[in-house]
């Protein structure tokens, strides 16, 4: 809304290109916008709508049929020019919004939320169309979701806004593998959460306390070997559930968490486990493997959760 | 047991009872429900409204035989039809200016919000929940000779005499305006407040200046309301009756002052029934005119 220019920042500067636009009017931004729901104009066809920005910049009849024409092919609707708004599929009208915010050649287009109305599927469809125009045409895309997995699959870079603030940014790989707090390890993926105690730490590994008092030592990697917690300390461990293994109980080695199979979740290509950990004041652990070497273990088994070298993180506990 | 075959297997009186009662799908009453449900006020409708309007047409052309006569004295006299026309010119211009008065106001309700949004929204709805008999008298109070507005002219040294404001056409429109207003700004008020916000922000967005997206955007796709409020304004004016007899004077003579004149005043019923026959045909006939001359204006197709 800021960047379209509807709201103005409290402070800071916001700038296209280079170009400072904080103090520039909506309608003198160049900033193409597909709005959640569209917004087509219902009383105008598909053709005057995708001419709307091109009449408001007093280009000729001619250069604006081409354009149009351009663009329609572009999200290849060719024949719906002369149709209504209402008279096109949810996915249309879409890609119609996606035309007319183009056809103006902005040099950012700022989608908000603009899949959010429409089924899996077609989302899923609509994904891939946007990032194939995107990467035709070359235009910075500024796209806004809530949808994680969304965020993860269509982005260069994304950037994690959590209370107003930026939590994090980066590309979607470096926002997975390593998160710069709980809330975008959360945001991002799933994640495991544990409480543990910070024991002290050795040469090759990390001694912290679980909730039943017993030590795990966790092998450490080069660059993690990071000081600044005193024993005592109480850290926010966070694992993904495809880094972690399961072993019978008393053989997962020194790097292993002890709980009791709660449930199995059957998820297609892989099969969830929820591990409780006993006296953890934590959700169950999910331990996810794939259905082809998936761990012969049943609900109610008593298993060794194992986890990776570099398949977990630490965070400090705030206020601790 | 009897009692058991008795409850699964329902008498056919029932059964039959249920089908016309019941329909297959949940949402619509079946005919006979509708039917049931409607008939208080059909009755109503046909008792109060279509038995009196019928005898007083009925009894503009049998007196005691068939006879034109009363339609051929509106005819021939161009007093009627002078007044038939002043009358379609008075609603005329009562609608425009309640269109260009209100249409702001209506305009300004829909964006506002909060406390200004009661504030105004009390402003419109006040008025229309108070007798148009007060606001008549209201404008005489305001127009007469000895009136607010001639006093207030007179005081400040802009006119010497009193003017003449009551009692004449200017008046009527004013005060018929006024009492109208609601009628305009409701229907307004609900289209514009129905565009979607993201329509006139799309409209900025791709560069549209404030005018432009009200030319193009919100005045184009609030068209409906303006012509619902249009129409119902106009054919209110048409056959107004209170405020013209009371702020207009002989010289802007009314159909519905007229047709009151014939009934109370001079019990001629079979003329009074002619007149009406024929202002409610103009009405019909400008109300479809309208509705055609509307249905090429492709916004209103749209969202009406």
């Amino acid at each position: 809304m800021m960047i379209a220019g509807f709201e103005r920042p409290s402070g800071g500067t916001i700038a296209v290109g280079g170009r400072d636009v904080t103090g520039v009017a909506p309608n003198k931004r160049d900033v193409g916008m597909v709005f959640q729901k569209y917004a087509l104009f219902p009383h105008m066809t598909i053709r005057e709508n995708i001419a709307f920005p091109l009449k408001m910049r007093r280009l000729s009849r001619n250069t604006i049929n081409d354009k149009v024409d351009q663009a329609l092919s572009l999200v290849r609707l060719e024949g719906y020019g002369d149709r209504l708004p209402r008279q096109l599929s949810g996915g249309q009208q879409q890609r119609i919004a996606v035309a007319r915010a183009l056809v103006f050649e902005p040099p950012v287009l700022l989608m908000d939320e603009p899949l959010g109305a429409l089924d899996k599927k077609l989302r899923e469809q609509m994904q891939i169309e946007i990032k194939s125009i995107q990467e035709r045409l070359g235009v910075t895309v500024i796209y806004v979701t809530h949808d994680q997995e969304e965020a993860l699959t269509m982005s260069d870079r994304v950037a994690v806004m959590n209370d107003g603030k930026l939590a994090q940014i980066g590309t979607p790989i470096e926002l997975y593998q390593s998160p710069a707090s709980p809330i975008v390890a959360d945001f991002i993926g799933k994640m495991n959460f544990l409480m543990v105690e910070f024991v002290g730490v050795d040469d090759e590994s990390l001694h912290l306390r679980v909730a039943d008092e017993r030590t795990v030592r966790l092998p450490l990697r080069e660059e993690r070997r990071r000081p600044g917690v005193q024993p005592g300390d109480r850290l926010r461990l966070a694992f993904r559930p495809e880094r972690l293994t399961l072993a019978p109980q008393g053989q997962g080695g020194p790097a292993a968490i002890s709980g009791r199979i709660e449930t199995i979740i059957f998820v297609g290509a892989f099969r969830v486990f929820l591990v409780s950990v006993a006296k953890a004041d934590s959700e169950p652990l999910h331990v996810q493997s794939p259905i082809a070497d998936s761990p012969p273990f049943e609900r109610g088994d008593a298993v060794d959760v194992v986890l990776t070298s570099g398949g977990f993180q630490w965070f400090e506990v705030e206020g601790a | 047991m009897s009692d058991i075959s008795a409850r699964s297997s329902p008498s056919p009186v029932m059964t039959r009872l249920r089908s016309v009662l019941a329909s297959p799908s949940a949402h619509r009453y079946s005919t006979a429900l509708s039917l049931g449900l409607i008939a208080p006020w059909l009755l109503l409708l046909v008792l109060g409204f279509v038995y009196p309007v019928a005898k007083l047409l009925a009894g503009s052309l049998f007196d005691p035989g068939f006879t034109l006569v009363h339609y051929q004295r509106i005819f021939e006299q161009p007093l009627y039809l002078k007044i038939l026309w002043r009358t379609i010119q008075i609603a005329f211009a009562v609608t425009v200016a309640a269109f260009v008065l209100g249409y702001p106001i209506a305009y300004a309700m829909a964006r506002l919000s909060g406390r200004w949004a009661i504030i105004v929204a009390a402003c419109v709805l006040i008025p229309l929940w108070t007798s148009i008999l007060v606001r008549s008298y209201a404008w005489i109070v305001l127009l007469q000779r000895n009136g607010l507005v001639n006093n207030l002219l007179t005081e400040i040294g802009v006119i010497s005499e009193p003017l003449r404001l009551i009692y004449t056409e200017g008046a009527v429109i004013v005060a018929m305006t006024h009492v109208l207003l609601p009628f305009m700004i409701l229907p307004v008020f609900s289209t514009v407040r129905s565009i979607p916000d993201e329509l006139p922000k799309a409209a900025l967005n791709l560069g549209a200046g404030r005018m432009t997206v009200f030319l193009k955007v919100i005045l184009p796709l609030s068209l409906p309301g303006v012509f619902a409020g249009a129409l119902i304004t106009f054919i209110l004016a048409l056959g107004f009756y209170i405020t013209p007899a009371l702020v207009g004077g002989p010289s802007t003579l009314m159909m519905a002052t007229l047709i009151g004149q014939q009934t109370t005043a001079l019990l001629n019923w079979p003329f009074a029934g002619a007149l009406s026959a024929v202002l409610l045909v103009v009405t019909l006939v400008l109300a479809v005119a309208f509705r055609r001359a509307l249905a090429f204006s492709r916004g209103f197709h749209d969202v009406g």
